[in-house]
């Protein structure tokens, strides 16, 4: 398993590994409000290399999401792996229209016909 | 009263067996195939159950034994071994026995069924010893049956699951639940994330989501329940029935969204009808006025959507429902609707000569109406020939078993349809294709893989439509025909002569003759040489035709070519002199004129030209002795019978004509030339031509003419 502090941070970009589950829901909270603050406008978070994930994670992304939104940033999401995307799925994330607290179409749940 | 249902009964348990078969081999391929073991348990399950209800006592306790092992099996107690299919094939051999035999329902097993059974209870016993904890046999059957009870009971739920914020504390993952609840049915999650707080207020291990779960199951709430068992004492579980059977026969369309809002407690009442109030959305509104969240509003959609769905399937579930009728009583269907059609023709020429326009728009709705009849009383007769396919996918795997080759039957186009009584009177042919490929055509595995080729063998079965007919091919990846053992056992036998030239396509058309087989020694499967013969007299007699094509080590393909139906035929109505004849529009390729002078210049020779091309032809006029003066000029029609093009010449061509087909009765069975008659508007008999028949006659005739007109110039 992989710490947040070896995945790479580079300008905006976060990159996540491994297996995102409660052992390490405070620890993984707590990176990523830190690095949250530090961007300024644009934030991206790197979620290729997830092996694993459960709701406690999907719940964080959903938090800084929404303290981005409030502080006037751009948090995005690039290549979320496949065991994300179906954790995703399964635990019902997905949403055909972004939820009330988001604007436009940045919700990170809303699933895109095609895609 | 009793006799008809236990007919019905028969008929109903040979269908499942059918099904069976198919499941049983399905099943060597994919043994862990839960959906194939359930039916394979069920179709069981269903034989045994009406078996003891019409007096089939011994079939019910035979069957109870596979039932008990399959149940095993479901339930994970027993894999699936090539044993356990192959036991339970023989044993599908035996149930159909017992179906035939009507005198001995309630006397005690044979040997081979006694066999059988010890066989299966030798199977469980293994089981039980390796597993301790496996369940009784008798205790599994009860609780199969519950289970079968419940089936009919589909129902959609709606599950609020509420987990409280400790949830994970102990390390809980919801996800493999959810996961589990697909298991049971259709179902759509939807998480609430509107209490998520920003990441600075968040307790990363608190659960502050909560879930809307629509499903649509046959397991009854308590399996729904089960899922949730061990985060029961750490979540709210609410589960209600939406939506069954019963509520959407009582005409009840599904609910509004606002509707379902409301009884979820997501929205009041008043919230609703404010709403409401305004023309737009529901959707739309509602979040727009910031009064309910997004993710509400989608589980509700969601929830519409699945109900729909659920209906839906019901709905189709329902319409695929069939009737059984007799054969006899669609074949007089099918002859009543001829009857009509001639009548309704009549009735059209009386009305066009009778020059009343009420008269006429009578006519021409009851033609209409006819047409439509006649299609659809055709399209009844209509059956896919998957059921014919069905079969030699057992044949094939029994007959390769017991040579010791290993065949792989690939079907396509098993949803093509035909008549019915063309498909009942293919069975035979393809049956012998089928033994001619596995026993001649492919190899043992040794002498394939020697020959470079996959020690698995294949025969590819399949149909398709092609215009008016339907093309069936049996190909083979096997050893081919070989040209030259072929031409000489024909000489040997004296079919041809030893210094005839032969195309290779002549060369395979010598293998349908009767009595030619050219397998080095007779064996179970086939090589009496009666094998192609029969399979030619067959399609023959289907107004098909059949061609042999293969290369040798590559493999052989034998392709039939059929008419859809022997009800009905698309023709080409021809007159000489005042007759009528109908010729069969398949094989037509051109009409031409044929001037007096030209006859005069063939000097009395059956032959024309024809774009610079020689072609014989044949007088009906002669031919069906009809003495009328010929006529000044007269109409061919080029045809091609059996690959060459022949000419039909006549003294007019009337016309295309569809037409049911009336056999001719048994006093004219001895006429070849003629498969049968097609009464037209006006009550005249026009005869349908056999043009194969016809050229053949027509050809004996030319050489005994010119053989007497030999002898008499001598």
């Amino acid at each position: 398993m992989q710490s947040v502090e070896n995945g790479l941070k580079q300008n905006s970009r976060l990159a996540l590994a491994g297996e995102l589950t409660i052992s390490r829901a405070s620890e993984l909270a707590a990176s990523i409000g830190q690095w949250l603050a530090e961007q300024e406008t644009v934030a991206v978070l790197d979620l290729a290399a997830v092996t694993a994930a459960d709701v406690s994670f999907l719940q964080i992304l959903c938090a800084a999401h929404r303290s981005s939104l409030r502080e006037g940033k751009s948090l995005s999401v690039v290549s979320p792996s496949r065991e994300l995307l179906r954790a995703m799925k399964t635990a019902g994330f997905e949403r055909r229209q972004p939820c009330t607290q988001c604007t436009g179409d940045t919700c990170l749940w809303q699933v895109k016909e095609g895609l | 009263m009793l006799d008809q249902h236990r007919e019905t009964f028969i008929q109903e348990a040979n269908d499942l067996l059918r099904e069976l078969e198919e499941s049983l081999l399905d099943l060597e391929e994919k043994s862990t195939d839960q959906e194939l073991i359930g039916s394979i348990f069920r179709a069981l399950h269903t034989i045994k159950g009406s078996g003891s209800m019409f007096g089939y006592d011994k079939l019910a306790t035979f069957t109870h034994e596979i039932e008990t092992a399959y149940d095993l099996v479901r339930s994970g107690g027993l894999s699936v071994t090539r044993i356990l299919v192959d036991s339970t094939l023989s044993a599908c051999d035996e149930i159909r026995g017992m179906l035939t035999d009507d005198e001995d329902r309630s006397g005690a097993l044979s040997d081979a069924q006694t066999a059988i059974v010890e066989g299966f209870r030798n199977l469980l016993k293994n089981t039980h010893s390796d597993k301790p904890s496996a369940p009784t046999p008798d205790a599994v059957v009860v609780d199969a049956e519950v289970n079968s009870d419940e089936l009919q009971h589909e129902c959609t739920y709606r599950v609020r699951l509420t987990p409280s914020p400790d949830l994970f504390s102990n390390g809980t993952n919801l996800l493999p639940l959810f996961e589990e609840m697909q298991g049971l049915g259709t179902c759509r999650i939807t998480a609430q994330v509107e209490n998520i707080p920003r990441l600075q207020e968040l307790d990363p291990e608190a659960c502050y989501t909560f879930w809307d779960i629509a499903i649509n199951t046959d397991r009854g709430q308590n399996a729904i329940r089960d899922v949730f068992i061990f985060v029961e004492d750490r979540c709210r579980l609410e589960i209600s029935v939406i939506d069954s059977m019963e509520r959407e026969a009582d005409g009840k369309g599904y609910l509004k969204l606002g509707e379902i809002l409301v009884q979820r407690g997501d929205l009041s009442k008043d919230n609703m009808q404010d709403i409401l109030s305004q023309q737009h959305r529901f959707g739309e509104l509602a979040t727009e006025a910031g009064i309910i969240d997004h993710g509400k509003i989608e589980s509700a959609l969601q929830e519409q959507q699945l109900v729909r769905e659920a209906r839906d399937k019901r709905a189709t579930v329902e319409q695929a429902s069939t009737i059984r009728v007799p054969a006899e009583r669609l074949d007089s269907l099918i002859n009543m609707v001829g009857e009509l059609v001639t009548v309704q023709s009549r009735l059209t020429q009386v009305a066009n000569s009778s020059h009343s326009q009420a008269i006429l728009q009578v006519a021409e709705d009851v033609e209409r109406l006819t047409a439509e009849l006649r299609d659809n009383t055709m399209s009844i007769r209509m059956v896919p020939i998957g059921s014919a396919f069905s079969r030699l996918r057992r044949l094939v795997r029994d007959l390769s078993q017991e040579l010791g080759k290993e065949i792989d039957l690939l079907t396509e186009g098993a949803e093509t349809e035909l008549d019915k009584t063309v498909i009942e009177r293919l069975n035979d042919p393809l049956v012998h294709l089928i033994r001619n490929s596995v026993d001649h055509g492919i190899q043992n595995p040794q002498v394939r893989t020697a020959a470079g080729k996959p020690s698995r063998g294949t025969i590819r079965l399949s149909a398709c439509h092609s215009g008016a007919s339907v093309q069936v091919t049996v190909s083979d990846d096997g050893q081919g025909l070989d040209l030259e053992t072929i031409r000489l056992k024909a000489i040997e036998k004296g079919l041809i002569a030893p210094d005839a030239l032969l195309s290779e396509r002549e060369v395979f058309a010598l293998v349908l003759l009767p009595g030619f087989s050219t397998a080095q020694k007779v064996t179970n499967v086939s090589g009496r040489g009666v094998g192609m013969d029969v399979v030619k007299k067959n399609i023959d007699s289907l107004q098909g035709t059949i061609e042999i094509s293969s290369k040798q080590n590559i493999g052989t393909t034998i392709t039939l070519k059929l008419p859809l139906t022997l009800a009905i035929i698309d023709g080409l109505l021809v007159r000489v002199a005042n007759e009528f004849f109908v010729v069969p529009l398949t094989s037509i390729e051109e009409c031409v004129e044929l001037k007096l002078s030209d006859v005069k210049r063939a000097s009395g020779q059956h032959i024309t030209v024809i774009r610079g091309e020689l072609v014989p032809y044949v007088r009906l006029r002669e031919l069906f002795g009809i003495d009328e003066a010929l006529q000044a000029a007269e109409q061919i029609v080029i045809t091609r019978v059996e690959g060459n093009r022949v000419g039909i010449m006549v003294d007019e061509v009337v016309g295309q004509h569809q037409t049911v087909i009336k056999p001719l009765g048994r006093y004219y069975k001895h006429i070849n030339e003629v498969t049968g008659c097609s009464i037209l508007g006006d009550g005249t008999i026009a005869l349908i031509l056999d043009l194969a028949k016809v050229v053949k006659s027509a050809a004996r005739a030319e050489a005994a003419n010119y053989e007497n007109v030999q002898a008499g110039s001598v």
